[in-house]
C-alpha cells in the first residue's frame, strides 16, 4: 500500500517488541484464502524513563498474515519472540491499536 | 424465434399480387416485435397457408418468422404496401384456434405485444420427430420372435429383433447405431407389431386409501362436468397429490388429457416419478424451460397430437395445446414462480383459469397456504373450497416453537436451544433440516478497517461472498469476479463476510457437529436435475443427518426422516416493504415447517426470532392459516390492496434514471388525462433497487378498488404510451396484477 503521506516526509509507524505468545485464535483464512492468525502478546522489560529505570508490562493483540501466520499457529503458548510490525486500529468502529506483525524472530528460551 | 432452415414452402411463381389491386388473400401475422399489433401480408402466393402456421415474412429490410393468425377482409394499409409472404413452415401442424385464443387473452389482459406473447407461447421452432424418437425404448414382441427366423438372414429387421432379444430393451439411438437403415426397419417392425414401445415395467403404485377429507374432496371434484374452479386447501402432508392422481385416473379412463402444472422445475422429477409409477401405461410428458428445444418440441408434439395423456410442466406448459383436455391441476397455486416477471408478464395461474373456462374443463388449485387472491374467491364462493384438514396416515402436524434470540443469543447463527434440539435429533438418529433463505457464504463482503463493501458495479446491490470457490457474485445481474486479495480502498487483507448464507451455516455445522453427515442444498450445490434427484434420494434414504437448504427444499418434498426443521434468519422478511412480504413469509414457513414429521415420528419446527410476539408467529404456532389470512385480508380491505383492490405497475428503465422518470411522468399525465373515476395514479418513484444490470429503473403504480375501472383505463392508456417518444435506450413494461410492487 502507500508508503507514507508524501514524498518528503514518509510517516513512521514501526514497532519492535520482545514478547511472549499468550493467546492465539485458530488459524483462519481471509476470503481470498490467505492464512490469518490473531492473538495476544505479552511484553515484559526494563526501560529507562526520564533517566530512571522502570518495569514495563503490557499486552497487545496482534494480527499476522501469510506464511508467518501458519508458522506461529504451530508455536506453543509461552513461546518467546521478537516481533516487528506496525500498529493499526482494530476496526473502523474501535480506534484501539492492534499490532500487525510483519516479521518474527523466535528467541530460544533461557537467553 | 430460433432460426429454422427446414422445409419452407415458397410462393408459386406468377401469383404475387400486383401493387394496384388489394391482395385476394390478406393474412394477419403475429411477429415478435414490441408492438401491440398484427401485421398484414399478402398470402395469395401460398394457397395452402392456414392460421396457426409459422410463416416467413419480409419485415423492413430483413425477414422474420411469425405465426399466421387469421384472414382479413380489408387492410388499413395502402395495398401497395402489403407485401407477400416469403414462405411457410408446414413441417409442424398449425397451432390450433384454442391456442391463439389463449395468446389473444394474454395479450389483451396483460397488455403485452401479441407477437411477443405468441413467440413465447409457441413451441420451439424445430421439428419434433427426431427428438421425440431418440427417447423411445423398444422391445420385441412374441410375434416378433416368431417372425424373425423367417426373415432373410441379412434383413435389418431381423438384426434389430435379435439385438432386442439380447438386450431386452433398447432405445432408438441404440438401434440406429446397429444399422444405417435401422429407422425405416423399425417403422416396419412397429407396423407389423413385431416390436413395441417398452413402457415402464414397474407395477403400478397402488392407490392409497383416502381419508374422509380426501374422499369428500374427490367426490365433489368428480361431479364436475365443464368449467368449475376449486381450491384444494390442504395442510402440508394431507395428501393433495393423491387427490390429483385420482382425478387424473378418471381422465385417463375417460380418454381425456390432464394438464398438471407445478411452480418449479425442481418439483417436476418427484411428481413425475409418482405419476409415472401410478400410471405406467399412460403417456406422460414433461415440459419446462430448462429442457432442450428438442425435448420440449417432443413434449409439445405429444400434447398437441393428443398422444400425451398427462402433461406435467411449469408455467410455460399452460400454453401447450391439448385437444382432449379433461382437467387442469395447478399445484402450489400460491407460488410466485407462476408469475413471469421478465419479458411477457403474465400469471400462469390466472391464465390457466381462463383456459379452463374457455375450454370448459374443471381446474383444481392446490395449496396448503393459498394466495389471498384465491382464498378470497373461495370465500366469495367463486371457487369451490375443498379442505383437507388432517395429515394423511398417522402423521400429525409438527409443533412450532420459537427461540427468542434476545434471550438466547445466537453465535454463528445458532442459539443454544437450536443447538440442543439438533443434538437430540442426532442422538436419536433422526434428520434435521436447517432453513435459511439465502445462498452463498455471506451477503456482504466488507472491510472492517475502513467500511468498504463489495458492491456490484452494475446494480444497486452488494455482491455475495461465495466461499467455496472464492468468488463474489451479484444475485441480481449474475456478474461475478474473484474475491479481492485485499480491500481495494485501504489495502487491509482481513476483509470479512458479514451476515450468513447456506455455505456459512454449513461450515458452522461442520465444526460444531463434526460427526454428523452434512448436506447443503441450494441453487449452487445442485448441478443439474439428475444430481438434484440424487441429493433428494440421499436425504430420503437417511444418508445425511443435517440438511442446510433454501426454499428449494421447502416445497412439496416428502422426507419421512426429518423430525426437526430449524429456521434461521426469518426476521428479515418480517419488515420488508412489499405488502405481500408477510403473506409470503407465512406461506414459506408453513411450507418448510411442513417438511417436519411426515413420517412416523412427531415433528418440531424451531424458529429463531427477535420478535416472538409478532402475530405471524402466533398464527404459525397454532397452524392457524385461516386466522392469519383473515387478518391479512382485513388489512388489505382497509387499504384497498389486492385482492381487495387491483394494481397496474408501469416500469421504465434506461442507462440513466432521468429519462425513465421523465417517461413515467409523461405516462402519469396521460393516465390522469383519461379521467377514469375511482382510479388512483401514484407518484413516479425510483425502484428500491434503482440500478440493475447497468440500467436505472423507476416505477409508477396505478390502483383501483374496481377491476372494470382499472381496465377502462388500461387499454387506452397503454395505446397512448406507444405514441410517446422514447429517449434513447429507454424500455418500458406494464405489469397487470403485479406480484411485487
Amino acid at each position: 500500500m502507500t508508503e507514507g503521506q508524501g514524498a518528503t516526509s514518509p510517516a513512521t509507524n514501526s514497532f519492535a517488541l520482545s514478547a511472549t505468545l499468550i493467546e492465539r485464535d485458530a488459524l483462519r483464512q481471509t476470503p481470498a484464502g490467505v492464512p490469518l492468525l490473531r492473538g495476544c502478546l505479552e511484553h515484559f522489560s526494563q526501560q529507562i524513563e526520564n533517566g530512571a529505570p522502570r518495569e514495563v508490562r503490557f499486552e497487545t493483540d496482534f494480527v499476522l498474515l501469510g506464511d508467518l501466520a501458519r508458522l506461529l499457529a504451530q508455536a506453543p503458548l509461552g513461546t518467546s519472540l521478537i516481533a516487528q510490525g506496525f500498529m493499526a486500529a482494530r476496526s473502523a468502529k474501535s480506534r484501539q491499536g492492534v499490532m500487525h506483525i510483519t516479521s518474527i524472530e523466535f528467541v530460544t528460551s533461557g537467553s | 424465434m430460433p432460426q429454422v432452415t427446414e422445409s419452407i414452402n415458397t410462393p408459386l411463381p406468377g401469383l404475387e399480387s400486383t401493387a394496384a389491386n388489394p391482395p385476394a388473400r390478406l393474412l394477419q401475422v403475429a411477429l415478435p416485435r414490441p408492438l401491440p399489433a398484427l401485421f398484414d401480408y399478402d398470402a395469395s402466393g401460398l394457397p395452402a397457408v392456414e392460421p396457426g402456421q409459422r410463416v416467413r415474412v419480409p419485415f423492413g429490410r430483413s425477414e422474420l418468422w411469425g405465426i399466421a393468425w387469421g384472414w382479413r377482409d380489408g387492410s388499413d394499409l395502402d395495398p401497395s404496401r402489403i407485401r407477400p409472404l416469403v414462405g411457410c413452415d408446414d413441417s409442424q401442424p398449425p397451432l390450433p384456434g384454442n391456442w391463439r385464443a389463449l395468446v389473444e387473452f394474454v395479450a389483451d389482459y396483460y397488455q403485452q405485444p401479441i407477437g411477443e406473447v405468441a413467440a413465447m407461447a409457441a413451441p420451439p421452432a424445430i421439428s419434433a420427430t427426431r427428438a421425440e424418437r431418440a427417447h423411445r425404448r423398444f422391445r420385441a414382441t412374441a410375434a416378433g420372435h416368431a417372425a424373425a427366423p423367417s426373415l432373410p438372414a441379412r434383413d435389418v429387421g431381423r438384426k434389430l429383433i435379435a439385438a432386442l432379444d439380447a438386450a431386452g430393451e433398447l432405445n432408438e439411438a441404440e438401434l440406429r447405431a446397429l444399422s444405417s437403415r435401422a429407422g425405416p426397419a423399425l417403422e416396419r417392425l412397429l407396423a407389423e407389431g413385431w416390436v413395441e414401445l417398452a413402457l415402464p415395467q414397474a407395477p403400478a403404485e397402488t392407490a392409497h386409501t383416502l381419508t374422509a377429507d380426501q374422499a369428500a374432496a374427490l367426490e365433489a371434484l368428480q361431479a364436475d362436468s365443464g368449467f368449475a374452479a376449486s381450491l384444494l386447501h390442504g395442510v402440508t402432508g394431507s395428501g393433495k397429490t393423491e387427490v390429483y392422481l385420482r382425478l387424473i385416473e378418471d381422465q385417463i379412463a375417460a380418454g381425456r388429457q390432464s394438464l398438471l402444472l407445478v411452480p418449479e422445475i425442481a418439483l417436476t422429477p418427484q411428481l413425475h416419478a409418482r405419476v409415472a409409477a401410478r400410471f405406467p401405461r399412460a403417456s406422460l410428458h414433461v415440459m419446462h424451460s430448462e429442457m432442450s428445444d428438442g425435448a420440449r418440441a417432443m413434449a409439445w408434439a405429444a400434447a398437441q397430437s393428443g398422444e400425451a395423456d398427462i402433461l406435467l410442466g411449469t408455467r410455460l406448459a399452460v400454453f401447450a395445446p391439448l385437444p382432449r383436455l379433461g382437467c387442469i391441476v395447478l399445484d402450489e397455486e400460491h407460488d410466485p414462480s407462476f408469475r413471469q416477471t421478465e419479458g411477457v408478464r403474465y400469471s400462469a395461474r390466472d391464465v390457466a383459469i381462463w383456459r379452463a373456462r374457455h375450454e370448459n374443463v374443471p381446474i383444481v388449485l392446490g395449496s396448503a397456504t393459498p394466495s389471498l387472491e384465491s382464498l378470497r374467491h373461495a370465500i366469495d364462493g367463486r371457487y369451490r373450497w375443498l379442505r383437507l384438514n388432517a395429515r394423511a396416515g398417522e402423521a400429525k402436524l409438527p409443533e412450532v416453537h420459537l427461540v427468542d434470540t434476545r434471550v438466547f443469543r445466537a453465535t454463528d447463527g445458532f442459539s443454544q436451544p437450536m443447538v440442543r434440539a439438533i443434538e437430540s435429533r442426532l442422538a436419536r438418529g433422526e434428520q434435521t433440516l436447517l432453513f435459511i433463505n439465502r445462498r452463498g457464504y455471506a451477503p456482504v463482503l466488507s472491510c472492517p478497517a475502513c467500511g468498504w463493501a463489495a458492491g456490484c458495479t452494475q446494480c444497486t446491490a452488494n455482491l455475495v461472498l461465495h466461499a467455496a470457490d472464492r468468488r463474489l457474485r451479484c444475485h441480481h445481474c449474475g456478474a461475478e469476479g474473484p474475491v479481492p486479495h485485499a480491500c481495494p480502498k485501504c489495502g487491509n487483507q482481513d476483509i470479512q463476510g458479514y451476515g450468513r448464507g447456506t455455505q456459512r451455516l454449513e461450515e458452522t455445522l461442520a465444526s460444531r457437529f463434526p460427526q454428523a453427515r452434512l448436506l447443503r442444498i441450494d441453487r449452487d450445490s445442485v448441478r443439474g436435475r439428475e444430481h438434484w434427484q440424487e441429493q433428494l434420494d440421499r436425504i430420503r434414504r437417511g444418508e445425511v443427518d443435517l440438511v442446510v437448504g433454501t426454499q428449494l427444499l421447502a416445497k412439496g418434498h416428502d422426507f419421512p426422516g426429518i423430525t426437526l426443521v430449524g429456521v434461521i434468519g426469518a426476521d428479515a422478511s418480517l419488515h420488508a416493504a412489499d405488502f405481500r412480504a408477510q403473506e409470503r413469509l407465512f406461506a414459506q414457513l408453513m411450507q418448510v415447517g411442513g417438511r417436519a414429521g411426515r413420517g412416523d415420528s412427531a415433528g418440531e419446527v424451531l424458529i429463531q426470532t427477535a420478535q416472538p410476539e409478532h402475530p405471524l408467529f402466533a398464527a404459525l404456532k397454532a397452524h392457524d392459516f385461516d386466522g392469519f389470512a383473515r387478518s391479512q385480508l382485513e388489512e388489505r380491505a382497509l387499504l384497498g390492496l389486492p385482492p381487495h383492490g387491483f394494481q397496474l405497475m408501469l416500469s421504465a428503465d434506461a442507462p440513466e434514471l432521468q429519462p425513465a422518470l421523465d417517461f413515467l411522468e409523461a405516462a402519469r399525465r396521460a393516465a390522469q388525462a383519461l379521467q377514469v373515476e375511482g382510479v388512483q395514479v401514484y407518484d413516479v418513484v425510483p425502484m428500491r433497487m434503482v440500478r440493475r444490470a447497468n440500467r436505472e429503473r423507476a416505477q409508477l403504480v396505478v390502483e383501483s378498488r374496481s377491476r372494470p375501472q382499472l381496465r377502462a383505463l388500461l387499454r387506452p392508456w397503454i395505446a397512448n404510451l406507444y405514441r410517446l417518444r422514447l429517449a434513447r435506450g429507454l424500455r418500458w413494461h406494464v405489469d397487470v396484477d403485479p406480484v411485487e410492487v
